[in-house]
């Protein structure tokens, strides 16, 4: 570190030694502790850093949080394969099995039982879609 | 779009908040907007533009955060230079397109505990920055507001780093010029 040096970095990053090229700082704090016309050079860079320093940052607000926020990635909720089993598809699935038992009671002695089970296997292979009120 | 795991503070707030983590999301904004708003505050002059800026930049994070994989640029990098590209386009149109009547300048008046000189000097900087050229102010901007690392700082304006200390110099001492009086007190 030379005194040329240490004032290009002085003049470029000012007095803060946290600004100094990370690379250079030991060797420029070093500097400054030995040279005798460091310390001037010092408050002459540390004048305008206080100026800068006074000026304050514009504040994000409150609403430009929110939106951005809002605007963030959601965690994908996994459905499970067996979303089928849960209580409401089971209550609906027996709905469904009581209405054809019920039709069957009513029904012409010559309808055959497979007939009504194939029926119930349309139903469940449709997903389990509750059927409409009024149906049950 | 690119960070380093192991050295980029951000690397694991950035991967969380792209899987969905609200708290992620939340941290990286609560550490990263302030920052942001104050650079593009400072690039553009302007309140709205400098929020504006901030939010589209958020807006292009979450869009890459669930790909985000490690790489030579920390987050924190490539943050400003999606912030500091989206400052150039806005005032790129303003050349283009002259306004009638310059931007509502950035101030938000006195702090109570401050008095009425230090709003003064933060309004005078504030007018001494936008008066620099663009690349002076950019090179300003990162090293003395952000106080990002020479290295960082030159690699988000593409430069080598002996141009950024021409840029920082001259900047440096037309900013001393303008506000001399001050310096004076």
């Amino acid at each position: 570190m030379n005194r040329d040096r240490f004032f290009a970095i002085l003049d470029a990053y000012g007095a803060e030694p946290r600004r100094w090229p990370a690379a250079e700082r030991a060797e420029a704090l070093a500097f400054a502790g030995a040279d005798v016309e460091a310390g001037a050079a010092l408050r002459w860079a540390e004048e305008l850093d206080d100026l800068l320093d006074e000026s304050r940052p514009l504040a994000p607000s409150p609403a430009l949080r929110r939106r951005i926020v809002e605007a963030a990635p959601q965690a994908r909720v996994r459905r499970s394969p067996l979303r089928w089993f849960a209580p409401g598809a089971g209550l609906a699935a027996a709905g469904v099995a009581g209405l054809v038992f019920g039709v069957s009671l009513l029904a012409p002695p010559e309808a055959a039982p497979d007939a009504l089970l194939a029926d119930l296997d349309t139903y469940e292979v449709l997903g389990g879609i509750e059927p409409a009120e009024g149906q049950l | 779009m690119q960070g380093r795991e192991g050295h980029d503070p951000d690397f694991d707030l950035v991967v969380r908040a792209g899987q969905g983590d609200q708290a992620a999301v939340q941290a990286l904004v609560a550490r990263k907007l302030p920052r942001l708003t104050a650079l593009a505050g400072r690039m553009l002059g302007d309140p709205v533009e400098a929020e504006d800026v901030a939010q589209e930049a958020f807006l292009r994070a979450w869009k890459h955060a669930g790909t985000w994989t490690a790489g030579p640029a920390r987050f924190d990098t490539w943050l400003h230079r999606v912030a500091l590209n989206l400052c150039y386009d806005r005032l790129r149109r303003r050349r283009e397109r002259p306004m009638a009547e310059p931007p509502e300048q950035v101030d938000t008046g006195p702090a109570p505990d401050r008095g009425l000189h230090a709003a003064d000097v933060s309004r005078r900087v504030q007018e001494a920055l936008q008066a620099l050229p663009e690349r002076q102010r950019e090179a300003v901007v990162l090293c003395h507001f952000q106080e990002l690392g020479n290295i960082a700082a030159a690699q988000i304006m593409d430069v080598s780093v002996e141009a950024l200390e021409s840029l920082l110099s001259r900047g440096r001492r037309a900013l001393r010029a303008a506000l001399s009086d001050l310096v004076r007190e």
